[in-house]
């Protein structure tokens, strides 16, 4: 059947279903600054976050009890202390910025800020690749 | 600003181009989240289905796309079975993405005043609502938004809840079939970039805090199940 213009569906926005959230695996993991100079940046990285991966919904979920997703928790906490370690090394770098701020105020990190705000654009995009949706909030 | 401290009124909240109107709405949404999380007389399904209704109203506006009208019916089940206050707070969202949802670029202008004005009786701070519709017209008027210009809700600024935020977190949604080291390797990915944000804006490292493995806790919500 040849489709006439009035036949055409415009882009629509679909509502997702719950079954759809249904069949997945889920984590959900939290950061905390060891310190943070200004009031409202957690919140400013999640609106970064959400800006790459458009609002996501957020569902009800429960956490699974210790005797499921046995394998997946492991592999989890080998990666938390990978973080970790990754977070020691990258106390220098954070001394280093807080310095050019204090020096040269915004305008000294603003390529900084700019390729930070890139990298997360690109890692949310190739998470989405792999099915992998994020959502970020404060709490 | 404490003299500005009232409700726009229905002409100026007609002046808001159409997705200004309705991530205003939206902005309105999530205030009142607040108030109906306090609430005694809301259960966890109604709040994540109020929650699923705001962000299709946000991401409407975000996109300058209209939102697909099942949003409507779910929301109609949540008007049914809560209390006056809980009801108009879950009314601007559900008329937000009815809008949204609409060809109509004019009209519910009204419907937005008396709206905000019910939430605000119910406990929302006029205050709050007035300077996000202030902050809304000086940014469309600088720049020239028209019924088309998408609006994302970053152009509000952080909720005031989240200024005293004291940590990020983060939900992944991933396909059964993706392996386990596959999310391994995405937190770390997702660690490293955030940090780098944070720390290129001043902050400082940011460290692990915790993770929990989750599963739905949702029933099927839907017409076939309304009692």
């Amino acid at each position: 059947m040849q489709e006439t213009p009035e036949d055409e569906e415009p882009d629509l926005l679909p509502f997702p279903s719950f079954e759809q959230f249904d069949c997945t695996e889920a984590v959900r993991l939290r950061f905390v600054p060891k310190d943070e100079p200004r009031p409202g940046l957690l919140a400013e990285l999640v609106a970064a976050f959400t800006e790459a991966a458009e609002p996501l919904i957020l569902e009800e979920r429960i956490s699974v009890p210790d005797d499921q997703g046995i394998q997946l928790r492991a592999i989890l906490d080998q990666k938390a202390e990978e973080i970790r370690e990754k977070a020691t090394k990258a106390e220098p770098r954070a001394e280093e910025m807080k310095l050019k701020l204090a020096t040269g105020g915004e305008a000294a990190v603003a390529e900084e800020v700019a390729a930070a705000r890139k990298k997360i654009f690109d890692v949310v995009a190739e998470l989405h690749k792999l099915g992998i949706s994020v959502s970020a909030r404060v709490e | 600003m404490a003299d500005d401290a009232r409700l726009p009124t229905e002409e100026e909240i007609a002046q808001l181009p159409r997705w200004a109107r309705v991530a205003f709405a939206a902005r309105c949404a999530r205030r009142a989240y607040s108030l109906l999380s306090s609430s005694p007389d809301i259960d966890s399904r109604h709040l994540t289905i109020f929650l699923r209704a705001t962000s299709t109203a946000e991401r409407s506006a975000a996109l300058a796309l209209r939102a697909d009208a099942t949003a409507v019916e779910i929301l109609d089940f949540t008007t049914t079975s809560v209390s006056d206050a809980v009801r108009a707070a879950s009314a601007i969202i559900g008329r937000a993405v009815v809008w949204a949802s609409s060809e109509a670029t004019g009209v519910n202008e009204k419907t937005i005043a008396l709206l905000v004005e019910d939430i605000t009786l119910a406990g929302l701070t006029t205050q709050f609502v007035w300077n996000d519709y202030a902050e809304l017209t000086r940014k469309y008027r600088i720049q020239d938004w028209t019924d088309e210009t998408s609006v994302p809700q970053s152009v509000f600024g952080p909720l005031d809840e989240e200024l005293s935020a004291k940590s990020l977190a983060f939900e992944l949604v991933a396909p059964e079939i993706l392996a386990p080291n596959v999310i391994g390797e995405s937190l770390v990915k997702l660690w490293e970039a955030a940090n780098e944000y944070h720390m290129a804006r001043g902050g400082g490292v940011l460290t692990f805090d915790e993770f929990k493995q989750m599963m739905p806790a949702l029933v099927p919500v839907g017409p076939e199940s309304r009692g």
